[in-house]
């Protein structure tokens, strides 16, 4: 058995419009502190099970000087044994690499960097409140390669208020040209409290920003997968696509619904059924972790129903979807049966379908393409 | 203590001009509740009634009051129902006393209701003493008050007394007023027994407990009784008053208000407006005013899920134990499966029998838009009255619709809104003065059909909230009604079906289609809508297919705030009643009632 450990950086030289993370303005001063305080966490972690997957997310984990980074990764890697397929990943920021920064990472045990490119056209970049410009992105998958990272992974955002498909299917081609080995494409959401909600709800003045049309949005999507899937990637869960053999194996552990811990502000973690999470708060957290109390927030139990709803609606966004044998084995409940009005209703409204591979006796439920996009109306008939 | 020393009295005020406070400090002055025990509004007991701020049963309660005459008086306060829907109750409670205050808000001046209820104690030659509460605050103008309370009911006003129940002012003296101004009761108790029944209702140890003013007589645990209406006997178990708590005594008799618990079962047997006599030795005659109360306005009631039918019906049983002016027969609708016809006494009676059988039963129901009682004359000539678009056939000779009186008070400024509003809502004027020199009263009739649903919010919001209405029913007149139908991907969908006037079936089947493609959430496949007369389309839309609902991003491990978003989206389907493919909430079934 191995465990995954996610591992958060509250820290960005600034904030995106679309952004509703747990992070905060960078400050050298308190970046020491903080990553003090995440070493001391992550010591506390039992290491009898080594890590299969390691996350360092954020925030902006680059963000970081090199020192304190390498000194964070030290720490992990001194204190876990990692199996040996392991897949450690950081996130990094095109505004925030460089050659060396890149190298000591990748030296230090990190074998995969998922960079948040978000766009290659610099009017959208500058919209979004990125800081970085398109030639920095470029030349950030180039380092990476350089650095000795096999494993690169491009974050893209669709559906950009004004965007046009043709804008969309340029970044799209770029991003292809530079054969990432994995690409996540999101569709741009205005979650509450953002600046970019906030610029959505003003309806008046010359310049009044207006969502982009659905329809657009879906023709982004639908080109996305065809476009993707056409160049030799597997499009394995909603919005992510990989060359044969580089799924990112940390998330496909959340959709697997297997254990995972969490580690500094705001982290969330799923542990022998359990769901808890730390403190957003950055001086709650320290001030915890220095007084060895926990920075749990709140822990919540998961009922034998509740299990089985989420098993279903992580498991579906893969779209290979659920194996129907394995799930009832874990769970005691088969699907068909508790479920056998929803899933009749969803087959015949095109939006899932049961497959049965030739030659195995698997059976799989899954979305159909027209059911991935649909598929909240899916998911909220098992809950 | 002898009749001489009884006063009976009620208290007439529209909603929130202070009579709940005005009773509380009653209550307080004369020691039947002490400061401590005070929770606001001891009389209003229900739930739904603290909330809401209004009364909803009857109450009676015994008080002792030692006056300056150096005498002790009995007093009961009899608590009365304030809203429209309830007059029948309102009545029979004022039939009950020889007294009543008149409470009028020293600022808001007085309301339709008002009137209409301090008409009715005119009626029942009630001793009416007015009182204007609320002087203690900024607004308050009594001597515009006393004026209009003078020109509107045309009551003489000269000692008024002015009155706050928040600071206690006046209340003396509205207690002394009432010893000496309100008649002692006039019956004998050599007479034979001679009771008036003003409530009941249901207790789940005692049965039956009933609200009655005796007339002429005695009743004793062991009299053998008569309830003339309903022509049951009873033998009594217990009878006494409330101070306010139940206090069983040996005896009630003539001019005394109390209630009696005799084993009765079922307050359909309860009837108000009732007498109850001795069975050997009974009265030459009953009280006058008995009349069966009908319900007005019928709905459909639904369960949201099927499987919750028995339960609902089980509700209804209990709930009828305890209200017997609501009616319920089982219906069934092709798009609502099965449910009851239920009738009530008005909108607000409506409301609180749905609000209590989901509060009180844990039911989650759908309704349908309420209607009135149509007479249908068949084309045989035989006549029959139907509560549901659904039960209009297809061919008849006339129809008739219910019409009320409705009297209407607002300040002059905003008349001009008000009176188009009573246009627009096939409205004919009756009368139109002027009371005071900024206040107007007008009369208007109107199907009931047109007031049913949205007059009173908007005779509300087009007067900032100034006007006041009341209505009486005056019977039914023929007009030009038609059935609309509403279809769903082209079912017609029973529940949605009305009854409409002829001249404005088009623009109201327009308007319901409208109404219906704002309500009705997109699916996941287009659904077409159609309001049609007969066979006769008269209008279309169409909601788009649901093209995309999806969380794009689901990662970092937050799964609980994925799963509490698909859980409020689930629980969103649940509040909505499924009628063929198609999921349509609540708001779509009352649709064809809010359009113009």
């Amino acid at each position: 058995m191995s465990l995954s450990l996610y591992v958060h950086i509250p820290f960005c030289l600034k904030r995106c419009v679309y952004c509703d993370f747990v992070s905060g303005i960078y400050d050298s001063g308190k970046a020491v502190d903080y990553v003090t305080t995440l070493k001391k966490e992550i010591r506390g972690i039992t290491n009898a099970k080594p890590l299969s997957t390691l996350y360092i997310g954020g925030g902006t984990p680059t963000a970081l000087s090199t020192d304190i980074l390498s000194g964070l990764i030290d720490n992990i890697f001194n204190h876990f044994r990692f199996i040996d397929n392991y897949e450690a990943t950081i996130e990094a920021n095109p505004g925030t690499v460089d050659s060396d920064k890149l190298k000591i990472i990748r030296s230090a045990g990190i074998n995969r960097i998922s960079i948040g490119v978000q766009s290659f056209n610099d009017a959208e970049l500058s919209f979004l409140g990125r800081i970085h410009t398109r030639d920095e992105a470029e030349q950030a998958v180039y380092l990476s390669r350089e650095a000795g990272f096999k494993n690169v992974g491009i974050d893209l955002i669709y559906g950009l208020p004004g965007q046009s498909i043709e804008r969309w299917k340029k970044t799209l081609k770029e991003a292809l040209s530079l054969r990432p080995e994995h690409i996540s494409a999101y569709e741009l959401t205005a979650e509450k409290g953002t600046t970019l909600d906030k610029m959505l709800k003003i309806t008046s003045g010359a310049n009044n920003l207006k969502p982009l049309d659905e329809d657009k949005i879906i023709d982004m999507y639908n080109h996305t997968i065809d476009h993707l899937t056409s160049s030799g990637y597997i499009h394995y869960e909603i919005s992510n696509f990989a060359t044969p053999g580089h799924s990112c194996k940390h998330n496909l552990n959340y959709w697997d619904r297997k254990e995972y811990r969490g580690t500094g502000t705001g982290a969330h973690s799923f542990m022998e059924d359990k769901r808890f999470y730390n403190t957003a708060g950055l001086d709650h957290y320290i001030e915890a972790v220095s007084e060895n109390r926990s920075p749990v927030e709140e822990h919540e139990n998961i009922s034998a129903d509740r299990a089985f709803s989420e098993a279903i609606f992580l498991g579906l966004r893969k779209t290979g979807g659920i194996n129907i044998e394995s799930l009832s084995r874990r769970y005691n409940i088969n699907i068909l049966s508790r479920y056998n009005h929803e899933i009749e209703y969803l087959r015949e409204a095109g939006l899932i379908e049961i497959t049965c591979s030739g030659y195995s006796y698997e059976t799989n439920l899954k979305l159909t393409k027209k059911g991935l996009i649909l598929s909240n109306e899916v998911f909220a008939r098992f809950i | 203590m002898s009749e001489a020393n009884i006063r009976n009295f009620s208290i007439i005020a529209h909603i929130d001009h202070g009579k709940s406070t005005i009773a509380d400090r009653i209550l307080e002055l004369t020691g039947a509740v002490s400061q401590r025990e005070m929770t606001k509004q001891v009389l209003d007991s229900m739930d739904l009634e603290q909330e809401r701020g209004i009364t909803i049963k009857a109450h009676a309660v015994r008080l002792n009051y030692k006056a300056t005459d150096g005498k002790s008086y009995i007093l009961n306060l009899l608590d009365t129902p304030g809203h429209v829907d309830f007059s029948y109750e309102v009545s029979r409670s004022l039939a009950s006393c020889e007294g009543a205050l008149l409470i009028v808000d020293a600022s808001q001046g007085v309301e339709a209701q008002t009137v209409a209820n301090t008409y009715l104690a005119v009626e029942h030659n009630l001793e009416i003493i007015p009182v204007i509460n609320k002087i203690d605050l900024p607004g308050a103008d009594p001597e515009r008050v006393q004026q209009q309370i003078e020109e509107s009911i045309g009551i003489e006003c000269s000692d008024i007394i002015l009155a706050s129940a928040k600071d206690g002012t006046g209340i003396t003296e509205v207690l002394e007023t009432i010893v000496k101004k309100v008649p002692s009761p006039a019956g004998s108790g050599k007479l034979p027994l001679k009771a008036l029944i003003f409530d009941s209702w249901y207790d789940n140890y005692q049965g039956v407990i009933i609200l009655v003013r005796l007339f002429d007589g005695k009743i004793k645990k062991g009299s053998k009784i008569l309830l003339m209406a309903a022509d049951k006997s009873y033998e009594v178990q217990e009878v006494g008053v409330f101070t306010p708590g139940k206090k069983s005594v040996a005896c009630l008799s003539a001019g005394e208000v109390g209630y009696i618990i005799a084993g009765i079962k079922n307050v359909a047997d309860t009837k108000v407006g009732d007498t109850i006599t001795d069975e050997k030795n009974p009265a030459s005659a009953p009280c006058p005013g008995y009349k069966e109360v009908k319900p007005m306005v019928f709905s459909g009631l639904y369960p949201t899920e099927t499987d919750q039918y028995e339960d609902f019906k089980d509700a209804l049983e209990k709930l009828r134990l305890n209200d017997s002016s609501f009616t319920f027969e089982p219906e069934s609708s092709t798009a609502l499966g099965f449910g009851f016809r239920c009738g009530f006494l008005g909108l607000l009676h409506m409301e609180i029998i749905k609000e209590r059988l989901e509060r009180e039963f844990q039911l989650s129901l759908i309704s349908t838009a309420p209607t009135a009682v149509y007479k249908v004359v068949e084309i045989d000539g035989k006549i029959m009255y139907i509560d549901s678009p659904a039960k209009l056939p297809e061919n008849f000779g006339s129809i008739e619709e219910p019409f009320v009186k409705t009297t209407i008070f607002v300040p002059s400024k905003y008349i001009g809104q008000i009176l188009d509003l009573c246009q627009e809502k096939r409205g004919v004027q009756k009368e139109f003065n002027y009371i005071g020199t900024d206040r107007v009263m007008v009369t208007y009739e109107f199907p009931v059909n047109e007031i049913l649903w949205d007059f009173y919010d908007k005779l509300k919001s087009s007067s900032s909230g100034y006007a006041s209405m009341d209505y009486e029913f005056l019977g039914y007149r023929e007009s030009k009604l038609i059935k609309l139908d509403l279809l769903i991907n082209k079912e017609p969908v029973d529940a949605l079906s009305m009854i409409v006037h002829k001249d404005r079936a088009y623009y109201r089947g327009r308007q319901v289609v409208e109404k219906l493609l704002e309500v009705i959430p997109r699916q996941l496949f287009e659904i077409i809508i159609q309001a049609a007369i007969g066979n006769k389309i008269i209008a279309r839309g169409t909601i788009k297919a649901l093209r995309k609902n999806v969380l794009a991003k689901c990662y970092g491990g937050d799964i609980s705030r994925k799963r509490k978003l698909l859980e409020k989206q689930k629980e969103g389907k649940r509040r909505m009643k499924q009628v063929g493919k198609v999921e349509i909430p609540q708001e779509a079934f009352f649709a064809v009632l809010k359009v113009k």
